[in-house]
C-alpha cells in the first residue's frame, strides 16, 4: 500500500450501496459502510443506499448482478465489492481505504 | 484482491491488463458470493428489462412487518373477495384467517356501512380512497375502523390493497375527553351559579342596609307627623279640618306600611318567632285566601301531613302567603289555578349559602304567564315591579325575602315565561312543640291613667315632646329624659315612675334594650315599653329581652296607651305572689 497515489488520501468518496430490502445482510452492510465512512471519510464522502425493489432501473444501469454490492463511484477507477460486507478489512482493502489516516485531512 | 497501481504502470497495455485483472477479480468474487449464498438477490437483465430474483427469504422482513404492524392489511379482488389478510385484521374480527380469506370482505362490515364500502371499492380512483366505517366482529361487537384502499396492478391483474386502522382507542379517548369536558362545563356552570348567587346576596345585603337606615329615619318623621296630626285632630271641632287631618293621617299610615315592608326586606323587622304548625296556619287563612283571589282562580291546598313545627313569626308568614297569592292572582288575569303545597325537605349544606338541615317548604304555584329570566333574577329587588304604576310597590317579594332570611329560612323562585311560577319558602324545623292557641289573657282591673307616671326617653326632641304631649293629653303624668344614662339618673334620684317608654336606638352608648336591662336589674317590677323605627340592630339584646313589648313607630296614640297599659298589667301580674 505504500504505492498508494498520494492524492487519493484527500479525495472525495462517492459510495453507492445496493441492497435488497431490509434483510439481515442489508442491515449489516449498511452498518459496516456507515462506520467506515464515519471513521475514515469524515466530511468527504457521499453514501447512497439503494434498494433493488425500489429502483431496479438503477441496478440495471450499474450492471448489478447480485446484492449487496458496494460500488466506489469516486475516486475512479470504479470498484465493486459483492456479497458479505460485514468484514471491515475486506471492504477497506477493496476500496483502497485501508491505509488512509483516520479522521478528516488536516 | 485489488492490485495497487504503481507510477510505473504508465504503459497503456499494462494499465489495460491491470483493469482486466481487477474485473476478473470482481467477477470471481461475485460468483463466489453467489455460490456461498452471501447475496440476497440477483438481477437478471432479460428482454423485459431487469428482473430481481430474491434468494433465500429476502422478503421475509416485509412479511413480518405486514403481519405484526398495528394496522390490518388485506388484498381484495376488484369484486371484494379477500385474497390476503394479515393476522391483525383477523384479530380485529375475532376470526381465524381461514374464515376470512376467500370470503367477501363486505360481510365483515356493519350492515349500515356496507354501501360506504361498496362505493369505495367501485370508485376506480387512481389515488385510492378512504373512509371511516364499522366492522362487525364475530361476537357481534362493532369495531370502528379507518379503511383506506387503493387499486394496484400486479402481473397484469388488478388487485385492491387495503389498510385497516383500529379507531377503538382514539374513539374511547375522545369519549373520555368529551366526558371530562362535560364534567368541566358542569363544574364551571356550578361555579358561575354560585358566584352569581353570592353577587346577588351581597347586593341584597347592601340594599338592605341602605333601606334599613332610610326606613328608620322615615319612621321617626312619620311618628312626629302622625302623632301631631292625632293631637290636632283631638283638639279641633271643625269637620273640614278634621277631614283634611284624616287624609293626612291615612297618608302617614301608608308611609308607615311602606317603611314596614322596607324593614322586612332589610331583615330588621320586630319578629316574634314561635313554634307553629304550618299546615294549621294555612288552613286558618284558607277562607281569607279564597276571598282574596276571587272566583276565577281555583285554590288547591296540598298539605303534607308529616310536617314538623317551624320556628317562625306566624303573622308575618300569613302576610307573606297572602302577598304571594296576590302576585299569583296578578299573573293569572284570565283565571287559573293557585296551588299551595307543603312538604318536608332536607337541604344539603352549601357553605356560605345554605345551612343544611330539615325544613318545611311551602310551595306557592300559579299557572300564570310566568317571568323571563331577566325579571326572575331581579324579582327580590326592592321596588322592582312589572306591574303598572300604582298597582304595586315592588316590595312584596322583597318583604318575603327579608322575612325568610331573618327567620333563618330561604325563598326561591322557579319560573319561565309562559310556564307559571312557583315560589318556595323553606322554613327551619324546630324541636319545640307548637302550642295550642292560648285563650286571651284576662286583664286585671285597670286603674285610670291619671294615677300613672310615665318616664319618656328619646333622643329625638320632636318625638320626645310629642310623646309627652300625647301622654298628657291622655291623662298620664310625665317626666322626660334625652338618653339612657339621663333616665337612670332620674330613676336613681328617686323619680316616682310607674312605666318607662323608651326609644330603642339612641346615642350615648346605651340603647333602649340596654336601658331596659339596667332598669330590670334595679327595679324588676317597673313596667317598660320600647318603641322603635327599627329593632333588628340589637338582636343579641333582643334575644335576652324577648318578653319586652316593642311598639313599632309610627304608632297611634291608642296603640301607645294600650302598650303602656299592657306593660303595667304584666308588671302587676309579676308582682302577684305565687
Amino acid at each position: 500500500m505504500l504505492s498508494l497515489e498520494p492524492q487519493i488520501a484527500d479525495r472525495h468518496f462517492v459510495l453507492r450501496l445496493f441492497v435488497a430490502g431490509s434483510t439481515i445482510r442489508s442491515a449489516r452492510a449498511i452498518q459496516t459502510i456507515r462506520q467506515i465512512c464515519d471513521t475514515y471519510l469524515t466530511g468527504r464522502h457521499d453514501l447512497q443506499v439503494l434498494d433493488l425493489y425500489q429502483c431496479p432501473e438503477a441496478a440495471a444501469r450499474e450492471q448489478i448482478v447480485a446484492v449487496p454490492t458496494l460500488i466506489r463511484v469516486m475516486p475512479t477507477p470504479l470498484r465493486r465489492v459483492i456479497g458479505d460486507l460485514s468484514d471491515h478489512q475486506r471492504v477497506l482493502d477493496s476500496l483502497d481505504i485501508g491505509s488512509l489516516p483516520a479522521g478528516p485531512p488536516s | 484482491m485489488m492490485t495497487s497501481r504503481s507510477p510505473a504502470a504508465a504503459d497503456p497495455r499494462q494499465t489495460e491488463i491491470d483493469e482486466l485483472r481487477a474485473r476478473l477479480g470482481e467477477a470471481e468474487e461475485t460468483l463466489q458470493a453467489i455460490r456461498q449464498g452471501d447475496v440476497d438477490a440477483v438481477v437478471i437483465n432479460g428482454t423485459a428489462g431487469p428482473q430481481v430474483y430474491t434468494l433465500l427469504n429476502a422478503d421475509r422482513p416485509y412479511r413480518t412487518i405486514v403481519e405484526r404492524m398495528q394496522e390490518g392489511a388485506l388484498t381484495l379482488t376488484p369484486e371484494g373477495t379477500v385474497l390476503y389478510a394479515n393476522q391483525r385484521l383477523a384479530a380485529f374480527l375475532g376470526l381465524g384467517l381461514e374464515h376470512i380469506v376467500g370470503h367477501e370482505f363486505g360481510q365483515f362490515i356493519d350492515v349500515e356501512d356496507r354501501t360506504l364500502f361498496c362505493a369505495l371499492l367501485t370508485r376506480n380512483d387512481p389515488h385510492g380512497g378512504r373512509t371511516e366505517l364499522a366492522l362487525r366482529a364475530a361476537d357481534g361487537s362493532p369495531v370502528p375502523v379507518y379503511l383506506s384502499m387503493i387499486e394496484l396492478m400486479d402481473e397484469g391483474r388488478t388487485i385492491v390493497s387495503g389498510i385497516v386502522t383500529d379507531l377503538r382507542w382514539p374513539k374511547q379517548r375522545m369519549q373520555e375527553l368529551a366526558e371530562a369536558n362535560a364534567r368541566l362545563v358542569t363544574v364551571m356552570a356550578e361555579r358561575e351559579r354560585a358566584e352569581s348567587l353570592l353577587r346577588h346576596a351581597l347586593k341584597m345585603e347592601a340594599v338592605g342596609e341602605l333601606t334599613a337606615g332610610l326606613a328608620h329615619d322615615f319612621n321617626n318623621l312619620l311618628a312626629v307627623i302622625g302623632g301631631n296630626l292625632e293631637l290636632f285632630s283631638a283638639r279641633t271641632g271643625d269637620d273640614w279640618l278634621k277631614a283634611r287631618v284624616d287624609a293626612s293621617q291615612r297618608a302617614v299610615e301608608r308611609g308607615a306600611r311602606l317603611t314596614r315592608q322596607l324593614l322586612a326586606f332589610a331583615r330588621q323587622q320586630n319578629l316574634q318567632p314561635q313554634a307553629m304548625a304550618v299546615n294549621a296556619l294555612l288552613l286558618d287563612i284558607e277562607p281569607l285566601l279564597r276571598s282574596a283571589i276571587g272566583d276565577r282562580i281555583r285554590l288547591q291546598l296540598a298539605l303534607n301531613e308529616g310536617l314538623a313545627p317551624c320556628l317562625v313569626d306566624a303573622a308575618e308568614l300569613q302576610a307573606s302567603i297572602l302577598n304571594l297569592a296576590k302576585n299569583a292572582v296578578d299573573a293569572m288575569p284570565a283565571g287559573g289555578c293557585l296551588t299551595i303545597a307543603t312538604a318536608a325537605v332536607t337541604l344539603e349544606d352549601v357553605p356560605g349559602q345554605v345551612r343544611g338541615g330539615r325544613y318545611s317548604s311551602i310551595n306557592v304555584t300559579d299557572t300564570g304567564h310566568g317571568m323571563p329570566s331577566a325579571v326572575r333574577d331581579r324579582a327580590f329587588d326592592p321596588f322592582f315591579t312589572t306591574k303598572d304604576i300604582g298597582k304595586g310597590t315592588g316590595l312584596g317579594l322583597s318583604q318575603v325575602y327579608g322575612f325568610m332570611r331573618q327567620s333563618d329560612g330561604y325563598v326561591t323562585i322557579d319560573s319561565a315565561a309562559g310556564s307559571g311560577t312557583t315560589v318556595r319558602l323553606f322554613l327551619p324545623v324546630t324541636d319545640m312543640i307548637a302550642p295550642a292557641p292560648a285563650p286571651p289573657p284576662t286583664r286585671p282591673a285597670r286603674t285610670t291613667p291619671q294615677s300613672r307616671r310615665v318616664l319618656v326617653v328619646d333622643d329625638d326632641r320632636d318625638i320626645r315632646e310629642l310623646v309627652v304631649e300625647v301622654l298628657e293629653s291622655l291623662g298620664y303624668t310625665t317626666v322626660a329624659a334625652e338618653s339612657g344614662p339621663a333616665a337612670l339618673v332620674l330613676l336613681d334620684g328617686g323619680a316616682a315612675v310607674d312605666v318607662v317608654v323608651s326609644d330603642v336606638l339612641m346615642p350615648d352608648g346605651m340603647s333602649g334594650f340596654q336601658l331596659a336591662r339596667e332598669i330590670r336589674r334595679r327595679s324588676p317590677n317597673l313596667a317598660i315599653v320600647l318603641t322603635s323605627g327599627m329593632t333588628g340592630a340589637d338582636h343579641a339584646a333582643a334575644d335576652v329581652m324577648r318578653d319586652l313589648p316593642v311598639l313599632k313607630k309610627p304608632y297611634r296614640c291608642d296603640d301607645l296607651m294600650q302598650a303602656i297599659e299592657s306593660a303595667l298589667d304584666a308588671a302587676a301580674l309579676d308582682r302577684v305572689p305565687a
